[in-house]
């Protein structure tokens, strides 16, 4: 890799962390690059649960979720002799991933059906719920049932490109400027799509959500 | 369905969207992901790829290096092919209709005819005839002819009405359709016979011929269509005939009052009757023609 996509890859990874991250992904895949292919599969186990937790909240839908994501790791795999380090590895699996499921959720416009992983109540989840409700045992459940509908629909109800945005800030928790380059959009776009989201999804959460 | 009473207190929206975080896959379906996965890049390594999923980078890159070259090519190139076209443009565009005509004949009359017209030639034709029988005819080395196409339907044939009365007549009046089909099929190569036979050169007048009294030469506005001055097969024939008869002596002789008599005896000698029926024998087959004799 030049000195200067060394240098772009590091400006556009937020923090140290991420820097890291990308360094370490950066010598893998070039081990893929050169014929290693079973190091692959080092990058699928350790960004399989986030690009599925991304595809996830896009469709509600875990099947849709689940084809989705091994699509997007087999486009990666057959163009990870194209990457040449511009970006960190992991904005550039998430951008295959998410135009695959743009791509998906604009085909099937109509057909909108949902699938939902249980919530499972460890950390913060359970204290949330908590917060919510004083209900024990199958009476909780059933709230926890149907809160989780709530919050999909009222997702569902934001356009597609509404929806990647706030599942990419609030529940994958990436920066504004890491959106903007997986979006191929701007930063203020970003937050302009995010500030509308927000505001439409307080409307329809107004049962849970302080104003 | 839930009211807001059933809910002890409010959250913010950001604690909501958190919840969703926590909605996560057993670990079982890990396993069966990876088994899947597995399958479909083992069948995408042994897949081919269709051409558009190609990797163009190595192309694209040496096409690059040749870019300034490839478009210097392509402008020169085009430059050439515009070129080209305007110039040949240039010279098949019909400035004006046209004929410049110089005959030794001493006079003549315009002849209209729209049926002609329709089997004209709509190309401009350019015969340059020298040392033909008919330059020879007329005492002349050389015969050059331009006509180029008119634009309006009406036909005008300069026909020498002096010298050839008679025949004037007979085509207007007996054979006049046996004419029309000869003339139609007879295309470009009996125009230029026909042409040659009507408009002589220039040079002719200059040589000292005494034939000075030229037809009028067609004024520039003035529309003559190319077919109206073929001659009919008959008048050429008479013409050619009389120029064979004729003495040599004759042939050179520059007296208009001679050549004119020697004409007029020819075309007494060979009767009306005996000229039609040659022309009928004219046969037209096939874009060819046939003379039964």
């Amino acid at each position: 890799m030049n000195m200067f996509a060394k240098a772009l890859s590091k400006t556009l990874v937020a923090s140290p962390e991420r820097q890291l991250e990308a360094d370490s992904d950066w010598t893998v895949v070039q081990r893929v690059q050169g014929g290693d292919v079973a190091a692959f599969d080092h990058l699928i186990r350790k960004y399989r649960e986030r690009v599925y937790a991304v595809v996830y909240n896009m469709t509600s839908n875990r099947e849709d979720a689940a084809d989705l994501t091994q699509d997007a790791f087999i486009k990666a795999f057959q163009s990870i002799h194209r990457f040449q380090g511009q970006s960190s590895f992991f904005t550039w699996l998430y951008r295959i991933a998410v135009n695959g499921t743009l791509s998906h959720l604009r085909k099937n416009k109509l057909r909108t059906f949902f699938s939902f992983e249980k919530i499972h109540e460890e950390d913060k989840a359970g204290e949330v719920i908590s917060h919510l409700t004083d209900k024990k045992g199958a009476d909780r459940e059933l709230f926890v049932k149907e809160l989780q509908e709530k919050l999909n629909e009222a997702l569902q109800k934001l356009s597609i490109k509404h929806r990647t945005v706030v599942t990419l800030f609030e529940i994958d928790g990436m920066s504004h400027e890491e959106i903007a380059e997986v979006m191929d959009c701007s930063v203020g776009t970003v937050r302009s799509r995010l500030h509308y989201a927000k505001q439409l999804l307080q409307s329809e959460l107004q049962s849970y959500v302080r104003t | 369905m839930m009211s807001d009473r059933l809910v002890k207190n409010k959250v913010t929206l950001e604690e909501v969207l958190r919840l969703k975080r926590a909605e996560r896959p057993e670990s079982s379906f890990w396993d069966q992901f990876e088994q899947q996965l597995r399958a479909k890049q083992l069948a995408a390594i042994v897949d081919r790829r269709p051409w558009w999923h190609l990797d163009f980078s190595r192309f694209s890159a040496g096409v690059a290096k040749l870019r300034v070259p490839l478009g210097a090519t392509a402008v020169i190139a085009l430059s050439l092919v515009t070129v080209r076209e305007y110039r040949k443009a240039e010279f098949s565009s019909v400035v004006e209709p046209r004929a410049d005509v110089s005959a030794n004949t001493s006079s003549e009359i315009t002849h209209l005819d729209e049926m002609h017209a329709a089997a004209a030639v709509a190309h401009p034709v350019r015969v340059a005839a020298p040392g033909s029988e008919f330059g020879a005819a007329a005492g002349a080395s050389s015969l050059s002819v331009e006509v180029q196409p008119p634009v309006s339907t009406a036909v005008a044939s300069t026909i020498s009405r002096e010298a050839h009365p008679a025949e004037i007549n007979g085509m207007n009046n007996g054979n006049q359709d046996s004419w029309a089909v000869a003339a139609d099929s007879g295309s470009h190569g009996f125009a230029a016979i026909r042409t040659a036979s009507l408009f002589l050169d220039d040079s002719l007048v200059s040589a000292g011929t005494e034939m000075t009294g030229l037809g009028r030469v067609p004024s520039q506005h003035e529309l003559v269509e190319p077919l109206t001055q073929v001659t009919a097969p008959m008048e050429s024939r008479r013409e050619r005939l009389a120029a064979l008869v004729a003495p040599a002596s004759m042939k050179r002789s520059s007296a208009k009052s001679s050549t004119e008599r020697v004409r007029d005896r020819m075309i007494s000698r060979l009767s009306e009757d005996e000229l039609y029926s040659s022309v009928s024998r004219l046969g037209v087959a096939k874009g060819g023609l046939s003379l039964d004799f």
